[in-house]
C-alpha cells in the first residue's frame, strides 16, 4: 500500500479525509521510476468540484495513456487541513502516489472561474513553490494552466510559465516529447520554455513584455525576441469523433458534485449571445457524432457503474442528432435502471416528450433563460428568445402537467433602461397568467415562477468587452427594483426572485478584464489569509479592497470604465479565432438593437473560418 | 417490510442472499454512506443480476449490517442483497471483486438467506475485534494495561455513563464483555491478501507480531459496546490515558445468536 501522505491522526480530525486519500475506482497506477515525465494535474478548487470536472478527465486518460508519462492530480485542501498543513509543514502531495508537488516536472492548473485565483497561490504556497515564475529555479516544476480564463490569464500569468490556450487533446503531444527530449540533453527552462512558444496554442508569458499608456491602458504587448509569435493562436479539436476521450474515468468513493457519466455531445456554440464568452471562444460549433457518443456511453457506464447519465454541452439543443441519441439512451437506461439528468432544453414539443419520459414532472421544473426582460434587450444581446416562444413553451408543459418555472436573467447589460429591468417581473407575471387561463380542473394546483439573476461581468472575446459594467450600487438598485415590482404583481404569490452576490461580481469584473497589475493584489489578498473567494462563506471582500489599496488600484478603471474602441487589450496577445472587428461590429448592433442569425443560419464571417477547416464553417456552402 | 415487498417488480420473486467482505487500507477513510452508494456502483460494474426498486429513481435493494465507523478496518462486513438470479457464489464473489476496482475492498463470502433469516442489520449481536497501536513507540501503554487487564475483567460490575443526546445513563458494560485477551499478534492483513487465502488457499504474508487486545463484545441495536470505549474503561482502570488516535482498531468478524443460543458468524 502507497503510503498516504497524512497521518492517521491528521485524517481523523480534517472535516472529509476521503479528499486526500486518493485510491478511487479507475485512478491510474504507475511506478514513477518507469516514466520521464511527471504531471500532477490540479483543480484549484475543492476535491468534489475538482473531481466533476470534465476537462482533467480527458487531460487525465489522455497524459496516462502516454507510456514516459504518469499523470496524477491534487485539489485545493479545505482550510481545515491547510491550517494544519502550514503548521506542521506538510508540503502539498499528489493523490496518486501521495508524493511532494514540488517533484513533479509539470504542476498544470486548469482555470475555470476567476475567483479560484487565490487558490492558485495556496497550491503554491502548499507544495513549496514561488509564487511568480521568475522566482522559480529548475528545481521547480513548470507551472503550467490552461481553462476559459486563459483567454485573459493577464491577472495571473506572472505566476505561469506556460499557459495552454485552446482545447487540449492537440499540442501536449508536441510539447512533451519536447520536454523529454530537453531534459536529456540538460537544457535549461528557460532554453524548453522558448522552444516551447513556437507551438500552436503555447504562451509563455514571460516572453512578452507589456508596455503601458500613461493612463494605465496597455500601449502594446511585445514579444521579447523576434522567433517568438505575436499572438497566440488558439488550438481546437477539429474531429471530435477521433479524439481521446475517458472511457473508464475515475469514481470517487465520497460523493462529488457531478455523481454521474458525462458525455460531451459538442464543442462551441451556433448562438453568438453578444455576453457570452463561451459562445465565442469555444467557436466553431463541432459536433460528436451518433456513433461515438453511443459507443462511449456504453462504455463509460460499464466501466464507472454510475446510476446516472448526463449530456454536456452548450446550447444542447442545437446538437443535430439529439432526438436520436436521446432515444438511444432512453432505451439503453431504462433496460439497467440508469437515470438520465437533462441538460436545459429550448421546451418544445420535444423536449417536454423527452422530459416526460426521463423525469418526475411534479418535482421537475421548466427552465428559461431569456437573460433580459424585453425583447429590444433581448435584440441587444442577441438572444433569439421570444415571448411568443416562451408562452408557447410553458403553455404546452402547463397543460401537460408542469408547473413549477425557473427563469434566468443578467442584469446590468449594456444598453439596459429601467423598462428592461422591470421586463423581469412583467415576463414572470405573463408566464403566471398563462397558467392560470388554463382551466382549473386541467392545471396542477398552483404555479411556481422562480425568477432569478446573475449580475453582468462584461467578458474578454465577446462584443461586450468594450462595455461599462455597472457599479456595485446600480446592481443593488436594479436588483431591489426587480423585488419590489414582483411583489407588487397580480400574481405575486406564485412569483419569487432571488439575485446574485454582487460584491463577489465586482472582482469577478477586475479579474476578468484584468492586467499583469493585479497579480500583486492577489498576492496581498492571498497572504493575508484570503482564499476559497468562490466559496461565500470564505469570500471576504474588505480583504480584496485593502488590497487593491495597497498596490493603488483603482476597481473603477478596470469595471465602469468604457473601453474605447481602438484600446489595446491585455489579451489581445491571444488569438481566439474570433476577430476584434467582428466583436466591434456585434458591439454596434446590439446598440442598435439588431440581431445576428446564427452560424446554422448564416456565416457571420467572425474569423473562425480562416483558421480552421471544420465543423458548423464547412457546413454553411454560403 | 410490507413496504420493501410492494416495490418490486411485478411477481418476480428475489433471492436474498448475505455478503461477506473486507474493508482496509486507505478505505478505512471512506464513511458508511460513501460505502452504501460505491457498493451500488460495484454491482453495476460487476453486471450482476440485482434486484431494483421501482419509480424515477431505483435503487438497489440492499441494507448493511452494523455501519464501521471511520479510521477502522474490517475483515468481517455484511451486507444484504436481492438478486433476480445468481449464479454459484463462488461465481458471483469473482464477478464482485473483479468490479471493487481496488484491492482494499473485497468480498470473502456469499450466501442465500435461509427462509425467514433476520437482516444483517437486525441481527448482529456480537462483533470480535483486535485492537493494535499505530506507532510501536506507544506499546509500553498497552503492556501496562495489560497487566491491569485481569483485575478489571474480574470486578462483578463495570459502571460508566453513557452520554446520549437526551441523558447520561449509567451502564454495566461487564455483561456486554464476552472475552478479551491480549497477546502478540501479526498485524492485520489487507483485504486482496484475506480474499486471495480464504477463496484460493494463497499463504497470508509474513507480518510482525504487534501488541494487540483481542475482544469479543456485545454489539448490535442494543447493547452495543463499541472497543474504543471498552479499551477506554481499560485505560482508565489502570490509570493510564490513551487517545483514539492511536489506536489501530479491526473488526474481525460480526454474530448473530443462533437456534442454541449462542453466537455464529452472521
Ligand atoms: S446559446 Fe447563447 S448563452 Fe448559450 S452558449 Fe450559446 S451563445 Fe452562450
Ligand atoms: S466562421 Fe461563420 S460559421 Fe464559422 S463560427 Fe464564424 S460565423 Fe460561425
Amino acid at each position: 500500500m502507497t503510503k498516504l501522505a497524512l497521518s492517521h491522526d491528521i485524517l481523523m480530525t480534517v472535516e472529509k479525509p476521503a479528499r486526500y486519500i486518493g485510491n478511487e475506482v479507475n485512478m491510474t497506477v504507475k511506478n514513477i521510476d518507469d516514466v520521464d515525465i511527471r504531471i500532477c494535474m490540479c483543480f484549484p478548487d475543492v476535491y468534489e468540484v475538482g473531481m466533476s470536472h470534465l476537462g482533467i478527465a480527458i487531460l487525465y486518460d489522455m497524459f496516462n495513456k502516454r507510456e514516459d508519462t504518469y499523470c496524477e492530480r491534487v485539489y485545493s485542501p479545505w482550510p481545515d487541513l491547510h491550517k494544519i498543513m502550514k503548521e506542521r509543514n506538510i508540503p502539498l502531495f499528489s493523490l496518486e502516489t501521495q508524493s511532494p508537488v514540488k517533484d513533479f516536472d509539470f504542476l498544470g492548473m486548469t482555470l475555470q472561474y476567476e475567483m479560484c485565483y487565490t487558490n492558485i497561490l495556496q497550491i503554491l504556497d502548499l507544495a513549496g513553490i514561488p509564487f511568480y515564475a521568475k522566482d522559480r529555479t529548475e528545481d521547480d516544476p513548470i507551472v503550467m494552466c490552461g481553462g476559459p480564463c486563459t483567454y485573459n490569464v493577464e491577472p495571473v500569468a506572472d505566476f505561469f510559465d506556460l499557459v495552454y490556450i485552446g482545447e487540449g487533446e492537440i499540442s501536449y503531444d508536441v510539447l512533451l516529447p519536447l520536454y523529454k527530449e530537453y531534459k536529456a540533453l540538460g537544457k535549461s527552462k528557460e532554453e524548453f520554455l522558448r522552444e516551447a512558444s513556437h507551438i500552436e496554442g503555447i504562451y509563455i508569458p514571460s516572453l512578452y513584455d507589456v508596455l503601458y499608456n500613461e493612463d494605465g491602458t496597455v500601449k502594446s504587448i511585445e514579444p521579447k525576441y523576434e522567433d517568438i509569435p505575436r499572438r497566440v493562436k488558439k488550438t481546437i479539436v477539429l474531429d471530435l469523433s477521433n479524439t481521446y476521450y475517458p472511457d473508464a474515468p475515475l469514481v470517487p468513493f465520497m460523493r462529488p458534485i457531478n455523481d454521474r457519466v458525462t458525455l460531451e455531445i459538442q464543442r462551441g456554440c451556433i448562438r453568438g449571445c453578444r455576453f457570452c464568452q463561451a459562445g465565442m471562444i469555444y467557436r466553431p460549433n463541432r459536433e460528436r457524432s451518433l456513433e461515438f457518443l453511443k459507443d462511449y456511453a456504453i462504455r463509460m457506464l460499464k466501466n464507472t457503474g454510475h446510476e446516472e447519465i448526463t449530456l454536456s454541452s452548450l446550447s444542447s439543443s442545437d446538437y443535430s442528432k439529439l432526438p436520436e441519441l436521446v432515444d438511444f439512451l432512453i432505451k439503453y437506461c431504462d433496460e439497467r435502471h440508469i437515470n438520465i439528468s437533462l441538460p436545459s432544453l429550448r421546451i418544445d414539443a420535444f423536449a417536454l416528450d423527452v422530459m416526460n419520459k426521463v423525469q418526475d414532472i411534479k418535482k421537475s421544473s421548466l427552465t428559461f433563460a431569456p437573460e433580459a426582460g424585453t425583447q429590444l434587450m433581448r435584440d441587444r444581446i442577441n438572444k433569439g428568445l421570444t415571448v411568443d416562444d416562451i408562452l408557447s413553451g410553458a403553455g404546452e408543459a402547463f397543460r401537460g402537467g408542469w408547473n413549477k418555472v425557473k427563469l434566468y436573467f443578467m442584469l446590468g447589460q449594456p444598453f439596459e433602461t429601467d423598462e428592461d429591468v422591470l421586463g423581469i417581473p412583467e415576463l414572470s407575471e405573463l408566464i403566471a397568467n398563462a397558467y392560470y387561463e388554463i382551466p382549473k380542473d386541467q392545471r396542477n394546483g398552483r404555479v411556481n415562477i422562480n425568477a432569478s439573476a446573475s449580475f453582468f461581468v462584461p467578458k474578454p472575446f465577446t462584443p461586450f468587452q468594450w462595455a461599462p459594467m455597472d457599479t456595485e450600487d446600480e446592481f443593488r438598485r436594479k436588483a431591489y427594483l426587480v423585488n419590489d415590482t414582483m411583489a407588487k404583481m397580480h400574481n405575486h404569490r406564485s412569483l419569487s426572485f432571488q439575485y446574485h452576490d454582487e460584491k463577489t461580481t465586482v472582482i469577478e469584473g477586475i479579474l476578468a478584464r484584468g492586467d499583469r497589475k493585479l497579480a500583486k493584489a492577489l498576492v496581498s489578498v492571498y497572504e493575508n489569509g484570503g482564499f476559497f473567494d468562490a466559496w461565500t462563506e470564505y469570500f471576504d471582500y474588505q480583504k480584496w479592497l485593502d488590497a487593491f489599496k495597497e498596490h493603488d488600484i483603482d476597481i473603477d478603471f478596470y469595471t465602469v470604465r468604457e473601453r474605447d474602441l481602438d484600446e489595446v487589450f491585455p489579451w489581445d496577445v491571444i488569438d481566439a479565432g474570433v476577430d476584434k472587428e467582428f466583436l466591434k461590429k456585434e458591439y454596434i448592433k446590439a446598440k442598435e438593437g439588431v440581431v445576428t442569425p446564427n452560424c446554422r443560419e448564416q456565416c457571420n464571417a467572425c474569423g473562425c473560418l480562416k483558421l480552421w477547416r471544420g465543423g458548423i464553417c464547412l457546413e454553411n456552402k454560403n | 417490510m410490507l413496504a420493501d415487498a410492494l416495490n418490486y417488480g411485478e411477481g418476480e420473486s428475489v433471492l436474498k442472499t448475505r455478503i461477506k467482505y473486507a474493508k482496509t487500507g486507505p478505505l478505512q477513510y471512506i464513511g458508511h454512506l460513501d460505502m452504501l452508494r460505491s457498493f451500488q456502483k460495484i454491482m453495476r460494474r460487476a453486471e450482476v443480476d440485482i434486484a431494483y426498486s421501482n419509480g424515477f429513481s431505483p435503487h438497489q435493494i440492499s441494507s448493511f449490517a452494523a455501519p464501521l465507523g471511520i479510521g477502522i478496518t474490517s475483515e468481517g462486513e455484511y451486507m444484504d442483497a436481492e438478486f433476480n438470479s445468481i449464479s454459484s457464489p463462488r461465481d458471483m464473489i469473482d464477478r464482485i471483486n473483479a468490479a471493487t476496482n481496488t484491492p482494499y475492498l473485497k468480498v470473502l463470502g456469499f450466501r442465500e438467506l435461509k427462509e425467514g433469516e433476520k437482516k444483517a442489520m437486525a441481527a448482529v449481536a456480537a462483533a470480535r475485534y483486535q485492537i493494535s497501536l499505530r506507532d510501536d513507540k506507544y506499546n509500553d501503554i498497552f503492556l501496562k494495561m495489560k497487566d491491569g487487564l485481569d483485575a478489571f475483567l474480574n470486578q462483578d460490575e463495570i459502571r460508566i455513563v453513557k452520554k446520549t443526546k437526551k441523558s447520561e445513563i449509567e451502564l454495566d458494560i461487564r455483561p456486554l464483555i464476552y472475552e478479551c485477551e491480549f497477546s502478540y499478534k501479526t498485524e492485520h492483513y489487507e483485504a486482496f491478501e484475506i480474499a486471495d487465502h480464504i477463496l484460493d488457499g494463497k499463504k497470508l504474508p509474513d507480518k510482525d507480531s504487534v501488541p494487540t487486545f483481542s475482544m469479543f463484545l456485545s454489539s448490535g441495536s442494543e447493547n452495543n459496546l463499541k472497543p474504543e470505549a471498552f479499551l477506554a474503561e481499560l485505560a482508565s482502570f489502570t490509570s493510564i490515558e490513551i487517545d483514539p488516535i492511536m489506536l489501530a482498531i479491526h473488526r474481525i468478524d460480526m454474530y448473530k445468536k443462533d437456534e442454541n443460543g449462542g453466537l455464529t458468524s452472521l
